[in-house]
This record gives C-alpha cells, structure tokens and sequence, in this order.
C-alpha cells in the first residue's frame, strides 16, 4: 500500500535533489540548482499566468529548470485538457519572465536576457502513457520519469522519456541509478495523503500547543495545518479551505476517539479546547507521554484501517 | 572569583582533587531560547520561575540591568544575561547544590536547556582555545541497544562530582565504558591510538575536558585549567579568574555561532511575500554513523521513548526495512522535530522557530550512547557542524 500520495513524493523527490543530505542524490544541486521555489507563479511572455509546482534556478550558470509534477495516470480527459493548456503556455515562458517577472537571481556579472529556463514536466516510471498522449513529441517540453517506489518510498533516479534537456551538465546527471534512496519528505502530506499520514504530522503539533498552556487554551485548526506544513502560506485560497476541512475532520476523528479527554470541539468558540495538561513536574509529564504515544500508536493503527506498518514496532511496557 | 579560585586551587594542589561537595569556581552554559531578544523582565521572570522549582531559592536584580543573583539556601549564583540567550551561570557554591538547582529547571523550563557540547566539540575546543591537559571518556550504549553488559571499567582518577546528573538512569547493559585520560601530554594521542582498536573506535566518547588556558600576556604565571563538561558544566581550578572567563567566553562564542548557523541555514520555511513569495529555505541536518544499526525499528522506538537524555517523543513508521520516519515532539522544548532514520544515517528537519539546541542534544546524546564515531553535518560530509 502506497505510503505517500505520488504527486507528493514526487515534489519531495526534486526538491530534495536540490540539496546534499544523507542517502540521496544531490542531481540539481550538483549543476547549480539550489535556489527552490514552490509554487511559484508568475505570467509568460503572451501574459498568460503560469503556476509551476517546483523551480530551482542556478544563479551562477544563469539557468533555471521549472517543473509540473504530474502523480498518477492522467488518463482522464479533464485532466488532459488540463495538461495540454499547462505545456502551451509552459512552452511560451522566456529566461526574461523568469528573471523579472518571477524574480530568480542571476549572479553578478552575467547577463540577465541570457537566462536559460527550461520547463519539464515529470511523471512517475510506468504511468507515463496518459503524459505522453496528450503532449505532443514536437513540443519544447521534455518529458521526465522519474523511478519511484511509492510503497518503499524510494527514488531510482529520473530519465527523459521524451524531448531533450538543453542544459548538458543537467542532461549528463540524469537517468537510473543503480540503486533505490530513501526519499526525504520535506512536505509532510498534501490533500491526496491518507488520514493515517496526515494524523501521523499533526499530533506532534497539537500536543506542542499543550505547551502554551495555562496562557493559550484553545487553538484553531489553522493553527495545526499553518505549523504542520511549511508551504502553506503558498496554497491558494480554495485549497486551503480543502485542507481545513479535511484536516479538522480528522481533529474531530482524533478527538472522538485516540485522544478523547485530550481536547474537543468547541462549537461556539469555533475552536479546539484543550482538556488536559501536560502535567508541571517533570516525572508526571513524563508518564503523560508514555501515556500519549500509547494513545498516538492506537490512533494511527485505527486511522491506518489494520494497514499501520508497525509490525517491527511493538509498544513495549518494559522497555528501558 | 579571584579569591575563590586562589583557594580552591591551593585545596587542588594539596590533594590534587577536590571531595564531593567543596565549592570550586564554577559555571553553566546554559541556553534561554525563549529569551533570545526579550528584556530584563523576561530574563527576570524566567529566574523566577527556576527559583519557584527550589524551595528557598529566590532571584535578584542588581545595578547591571543584565546580572542577576540567584539565592539558595547555602548558595548564592550569579547570572550573566550579558547575551540573553546564551546566558552564563557562575558560582562557587557546592556542586550538590548548584547541579541540582540547574537540572531542575533544565529539566522543568521548557524554554532553557543546557548548553549540549558533543565529544568532537570538547575536543576541538580544548585545543582551539587552549590546550586539553586530561579527557574522560564515559560511553554506554544500553539505553538504545538494550543489551546485557559486556564490558565496564572504571579508573580511581574519576571525579564523581557530576554522577548525579551523568548516571541518570544507573542501569548498565550493552556496552559501558569510562576512560580517563590524565596524561597532560598524550590525551589527544591516546584518544588517536585508542580509535585504532576496533573494541574503543565508536566508543571513545568523550564527556568531559580538561582544558589548559594561560593569560597571554604574564609569562605563564596566571592561568586557569577548566573542565568542561558535555552538558555545559565548566568548573575551574588556577590562578587567573580572567582566564577563566576568557574560556567561557570563547565556549559561549563557539557554541553560539554553531546553534545560530543551525537555526539560520537549516530550518525549513518559505518566504511568504514580494517577488521571493515561494522561494524556499532550509534543509534537513545529517547525522552519519559508522555503525550501522541493525534494527532500526527499536532503534527509533528507544530513542523517541520520551526518556532522558534524548527527551524524544514520538510513534515511529517503518516504510521499508531500511527507512524509519518519525515525526516527533522535543520534550524539552515542546516543539516538533522530524525525523527519517536509516541503517547508516538520520535526517533531522527543523521547522523556522525550533531551537538548534534540539539538534545539539540529539547529536550529543547519539554520540555517547551510540556511535562515538557519528557526525553530523549540513550542506555535504564536509560541513561538519558542533565541531
């Protein structure tokens, strides 16, 4: 069963190859692209309005890749029509819109009508067919498939499937590796994860909200999402309000069941109580946590539907 | 300071240590996260509120808006809040005393923690800013192991001042080893010579330094000899109170710039307007074993059991054999740590806002009660950081 939703591993995956951290390959960051945008929109040069997923430009080559991450079989034919606006109008954006209109850095001394932007967009190895009916192989837009194991969480490498890459330092780092990385999940869920992935990322949150008390009694649901996912400043209006609802949802879930007592739905207040304090000394505060990840492992087991990979995690009572 | 230090330094050369419980000229780097830019009534509320954990105790201001007296019974402290957050503790008062005031509220005060100072960086230390005269190796990788003991040792030299505050838990299983390295001359080298030997290389772990400072400019003569501890302790015997403090200072500067490059390079936010609007920032922090850790499953589940040292909570999620994520809660400080274990290596991701001192206590800790050998680093293998 697939750990993450696939549009999201994808984004982890790019913009994890942007930096040099442990196990994983550093493919952008090694030619220079280490200067990451999510979300970024901005217009073309026929002034209509793009909106890419990822970008990272390399300022000291006056280069720039930007990326729409495409998770899943896109067999669909909204989802096609979709698809095809995004590369046209991906297909009209100039070094010059992402320089001034964006505003990527280029370094001192180069030139910035001379930036080099080159659009791609990526889809995971074997769910490319619905991708590739729909653009057409004479476009400027290359194709890249990238190989994930979405039950393993781990990245292979990334292949163009279709077009060319027009930066060769890029284009000589890319293909299959010869072995599978663990994929860092900067961005913890988005609105296809499961319930179990997203509970597994707000808890932490909420029980440091317990911190706050007897000063903050009450928090919002905003509050959770705002701490739990760093872009969510970047998220459009309409997704955010997807976002709230479905994580207040599983607040209500969590509330009603794994930590009920812990905190509540305050109708009126249109808030979250808290009920319960940590405790002031350390050795109770310490029992209530024992108490707390006993509670965190029996709601992630529910939420999870039986499908929690915990087999190797046991809960111990005599642990050391 | 200067009459303290004359005296106990006399009382150091007729038995050449000190008995448990005789003041020595002492301090705490201590690390006030909260405080970082608040005024002296912030500074001042958060002594009270240590003080309110000891009964008796109490604080005071002084003439210097920054320096604070703290009260015990027996005890007085002074509080240098010279930079707020970074403050520094001095007494002469006896260890009993002053290490249990401090744990307490370490322990209790969300907002302060020691000042965590791993093995790599004790030893670069004492070289860097003085010369490492002694150091003690105290290494035990039980609580995260859990296996029956298979080796102990311990040297008569060992000043069991802080056993109190090292042996928390007091229960000996996997391997547990205590070296003290006395000669003045061959510390670094018998570390060097030590490594070489399979049974010590990820086992020399080093908890404490003695570190050798002389005043530039008098011929020698005035010069203190500082322990420093792993968790922020320096007690100090010689002949110069300055020399002492040039230590601390240079500690302070030194752990400083660490935390504050770890807070500033690595967290992970996005700026939220203008034309950088989206652009994003940070990544996470490695930590690199040489031991690889043969299940990594009960690997997480000790390290994030919520217990000391690490005060760690968490539920961990196997993704595959080799890859544990964890997002979890620093107790310390209440604020989320996320984590992605693996055989060889941890991620650490750090939201904008947490202390890097959550860094420096997991690193710290990993260390000396897992791989001695373990480093931790940002932008690539040759960014070491806590050095």
């Amino acid at each position: 069963m697939p750990s993450y939703s696939e549009s999201l591993l994808l984004k982890n995956v790019f913009l994890a190859l942007t930096y040099r951290t442990a196990n994983f390959p550093s493919t952008l960051h090694q030619c220079g692209y280490d200067e990451v945008y999510i979300e970024k929109a901005f217009t073309n040069s026929q002034l209509k309005h793009v909106r890419y997923d990822f970008a990272a430009s390399a300022p000291a080559r006056n280069r720039s890749v930007l990326l729409e991450v495409k998770g899943g079989q896109y067999t669909r034919p909204e989802e096609q029509r979709r698809l095809q606006q995004q590369v046209q109008r991906y297909a009209a954006v100039t070094g010059e819109d992402v320089v001034q209109k964006a505003g990527f850095s280029v370094a001192p001394g180069l030139d910035p009508r001379q930036h080099e932007p080159q659009s791609f967009v990526v889809g995971i190895e074997g769910q490319m067919d619905g991708i590739m009916a729909v653009i057409p192989a004479s476009t400027s837009i290359p194709l890249l498939e990238a190989r994930v194991d979405t039950a393993d969480v781990t990245y292979g490498g990334a292949v163009i499937v279709q077009g060319s890459c027009t930066d060769p330092q890029l284009a000589a780092h890319l293909g299959a590796l010869p072995r599978m990385y663990p994929i860092p999940t900067t961005l913890p869920f988005d609105l296809e994860s499961r319930d179990i992935d997203i509970a597994d990322a707000i808890v932490p949150v909420i029980l440091q909200l317990f911190y706050r008390l007897p000063s903050v009694t009450t928090f919002r649901t905003q509050d959770v999402i705002e701490q739990a996912i760093p872009i969510w400043p970047l998220i459009d209006a309409d997704e955010q309000r997807s976002y709230l609802g479905r994580v207040r949802r599983i607040l209500g879930d969590l509330a009603a069941h794994g930590f009920r007592g812990w905190f509540e739905w305050d109708n009126g207040g249109r808030q979250w109580r808290i009920m319960q304090s940590l405790g002031q000394v350390h050795a109770e505060r310490m029992r209530t946590f024992r108490r707390l990840q006993s509670l965190q492992h029996q709601a992630l087991g529910r939420l999870g539907g039986g499908h929690l990979q915990q087999a190797t995690l046991p809960l111990d009572g005599d642990e050391p | 300071m200067h009459d303290v230090m004359a005296s106990s330094t006399q009382e150091w050369r007729r038995e050449r240590r000190h008995r448990q419980g005789e003041g020595r000229l002492k301090a705490y780097l201590l690390d006030a996260h909260a405080s970082s830019d608040d005024d002296q009534s912030s500074i001042l509320a958060l002594l009270q509120r240590a003080c309110e954990l000891q009964p008796g105790a109490s604080v005071e201001e002084t003439h210097d808006a920054l320096l604070f007296m703290i009260y015990l019974d027996n005890e007085f402290l002074v509080v240098d809040a010279a930079e707020p957050r970074f403050m520094i503790v001095h007494t002469a008062g006896r260890a009993e005393n002053t290490d249990r005031f401090i744990t307490a509220a370490t322990d209790a005060l969300p907002d302060l923690d020691c000042a965590w100072l791993p093995s790599a960086f004790l030893l670069n230390s004492a070289t860097t800013i003085g010369r490492l005269r002694r150091g003690t190796v105290r290494y035990d990788n039980s609580q995260l192991l859990g296996q029956v003991s298979a080796f102990e040792a311990f040297p008569d030299e060992i000043d069991n001042e802080d056993d109190v505050i090292d042996d928390r838990d007091g229960r000996a299983r996997g391997k547990r080893l205590t070296l003290d390295l006395a000669d003045p001359r061959g510390a670094r080298q018998a570390l060097e010579e030590l490594s070489e030997l399979d049974y010590f290389r990820h086992a020399l772990a080093l908890s404490r330094v003695d570190l050798l400072h002389r005043d530039p400019d008098s011929g020698g003569e005035m010069y203190s000899v500082s322990r420093v501890f792993d968790w922020g302790k320096v007690s100090a015997v010689g002949t110069s109170a300055d020399s002492h403090l040039a230590v601390l200072f240079a500690l302070r500067h030194r752990y400083q710039t660490s935390i504050e490059r770890i807070e500033r390079e690595f967290a992970i936010y996005v700026d939220q307007d203008g034309q950088d609007r989206g652009r994003f920032h940070g990544q996470p922090i490695s930590i690199r074993f040489q031991v690889p850790i043969d299940d990594i499953g009960q690997f997480a589940r000790r390290l994030f059991s919520s217990r000391r040292p690490f005060s760690l909570w968490g539920e961990p999620r196997m993704r595959s054999n080799n890859y544990v994520t964890v997002h979890g809660l620093d107790l310390h400080i209440g604020a989320p740590i996320y984590c992605e274990i693996m055989p060889d290596a941890i991620r650490v991701y750090l939201q904008r806002g947490t202390c890097g001192n959550t860094v420096a206590r997991l690193y710290t800790n990993l260390v000396r009660h897992y791989d001695a050998s373990a480093t931790l680093y940002g932008r690539g293998a040759e960014d070491a950081l806590l050095q």
